[in-house]
């Protein structure tokens, strides 16, 4: 338990550090966020930068997924939420 | 240092600017961008004035997101209720400022000032994926797809090599008289006219007729108003030409619409089922046969989501097949959008007199409504 535990731990951690890189690549300006900085409602992810997020999404997960049944300005506001997401969707949420 | 932007509402002396703008989305042709800024937003019946936002860098527009009025009906007869919404397009940002943030900057200037408009909501039919993204994180819902059917024949497949080909070897291209505007339409109409009893191929709209057919046929559904005004308005669209298939001789019994695009941008080997209707099974079978025969060089597409059962059956019969829908976030979609101008998070906000938008079972949705068409 406690080793699964770790693993989820260690892929959310390669995952948000991809998301980072994929994040910075785009010129989202990083270097003073934090977990809590948001990304969508801040209107520091541009048009162009949600649509490589939602490609970045869909090859973490694996699968393409219909966006349109989520509330994306609440679900990839932040870091922390979009890792989230795709620790959901990957455990089949 | 990052280029500052103003975010302003449109103003005649912009005109121009707004035209040259557009040559990255509708046409290369100002002119031909300019006709369609006058048709859209300057003759459009259900607004006043043109409800455009705009970006500007150094005074130049470098931005621009367009509303154009739109009238929807919901119930029949004298039980019948009308509401106006604002059909959100138009949007195009110049290469150079792209990937800044902009088009959520002039959505959200838009949805600011309109939030003092009588309006109640925002609707789209024609998003592009960036659009459709970043719509969702803004407040709209996605509230269905429009399932467009595709005819494609052999003669299809062939035709289209052959103007790929045509660009290599001048030779093989389709001759000019061949790619002039519905040429092959009109032709095969010459000669095969003679097959289709009652039924006629004409090259302007009987508004008044179409009103008065669409008025004995239409369900209680929400539906765009087709009225003659409308319908009057609709057609003079310059990015688009169209054909008029038409059943019965003494009073109109059926109609099929034939689109193309005028714009050097678009495919022309697409035509498009904007509209049709008709008082009868029969009738509408009729109508579909000989667009099909008329168009076998053509791919032939129409919305099937919100058809009634009987029809898709028929297009299915006569070798329509739904294309496969979009899984993937970053894949182009025909896709009713709704967004309440005001007050997004409320439910209350979603429903018309206790109708709910955001649900596909409520629409009759045609191309014709939508910048596709």
């Amino acid at each position: 338990m406690r080793f699964r535990r770790f693993l989820a731990a260690d892929a959310n951690g390669q995952v948000r550090a991809r998301l980072t890189a994929l994040l910075e690549e785009h010129d989202v300006q990083l270097h003073d966020a934090s977990k809590e900085t948001e990304l969508i409602g801040s209107g520091r992810l541009d048009s162009l930068g949600l649509f490589k997020l939602a490609a970045f999404v869909e090859q973490e997960v694996g699968r393409e997924i219909d966006i349109a049944e989520y509330d994306l300005a609440k679900e990839w506001n932040t870091i922390d939420d979009i890792v989230r997401f795709i620790a959901v969707q990957r455990a089949g949420g | 240092m990052a280029p500052s932007y103003e975010l302003v509402r449109y103003e005649a002396d912009l005109k121009p600017q707004v035209a040259a703008l557009q040559c990255h989305l509708w046409s290369p042709s100002t002119a031909l961008n300019l006709a369609y800024f006058e048709w859209k937003h300057e003759r459009n019946p259900y607004i006043e004035e043109p409800l455009v936002y705009l970006a500007r860098c150094n005074g130049q527009v470098v931005a621009m997101r367009g509303f154009a009025g739109t009238r929807w009906r919901v119930g029949a007869g004298d039980d019948s209720r009308e509401f106006t919404a604002l059909y959100a397009d138009d949007l195009v940002i110049a290469p150079e400022h792209r990937n800044r943030g902009l088009l959520t900057k002039v959505m959200a200037k838009a949805f600011e000032d309109l939030s003092g408009s009588p309006f109640h909501y925002a609707v789209n039919l024609s998003p592009g994926p960036l659009s459709y993204l970043t719509a969702l994180t803004g407040g709209w819902r996605s509230v269905g797809l429009m399932g467009p059917m595709r005819h494609l024949s052999w003669r299809t497949v062939l035709h289209r090599a052959r103007t790929r080909l045509g660009r290599r070897m001048p030779l093989l291209a389709p001759r000019e008289r061949e790619q002039a505007p519905f040429a092959d339409i009109d032709a095969a109409w010459a000669t095969r006219s003679g097959a289709y009893a009652g039924l006629s191929l004409e090259q302007a709209p009987r508004c008044a007729e179409m009103a008065a057919l669409i008025a004995r046929v239409e369900d209680e559904r929400v539906r765009h108003v087709r009225d003659a005004t409308y319908l009057q308005w609709r057609f003079q669209n310059p990015l688009s030409r169209y054909r008029y298939l038409y059943y019965g001789r003494q009073s109109l019994e059926g109609y099929l619409v034939l689109q193309e695009y005028s714009s050097d941008y678009a495919d022309r080997h697409v035509v498009n089922i904007v509209d049709w209707e008709a008082s009868s099974l029969d009738i509408h079978t009729e109508l579909l046969r000989a667009a099909i025969a008329l168009t076998r060089e053509r791919e032939l597409f129409i919305w099937s989501a919100t058809l009634p059962a009987t029809l898709t059956r028929l297009l299915v019969r006569n070798g329509f097949r739904l294309r496969p829908e979009p899984r993937s976030a970053t894949e182009l979609r025909h896709v009713l959008m709704l967004r309440p101008i005001r007050d997004v998070r409320s439910a209350g906000s979603w429903l018309f007199e206790d109708l709910p938008l955001a649900e596909l079972r409520s629409w009759d949705l045609r191309m014709l409504y939508s910048m596709h068409g």
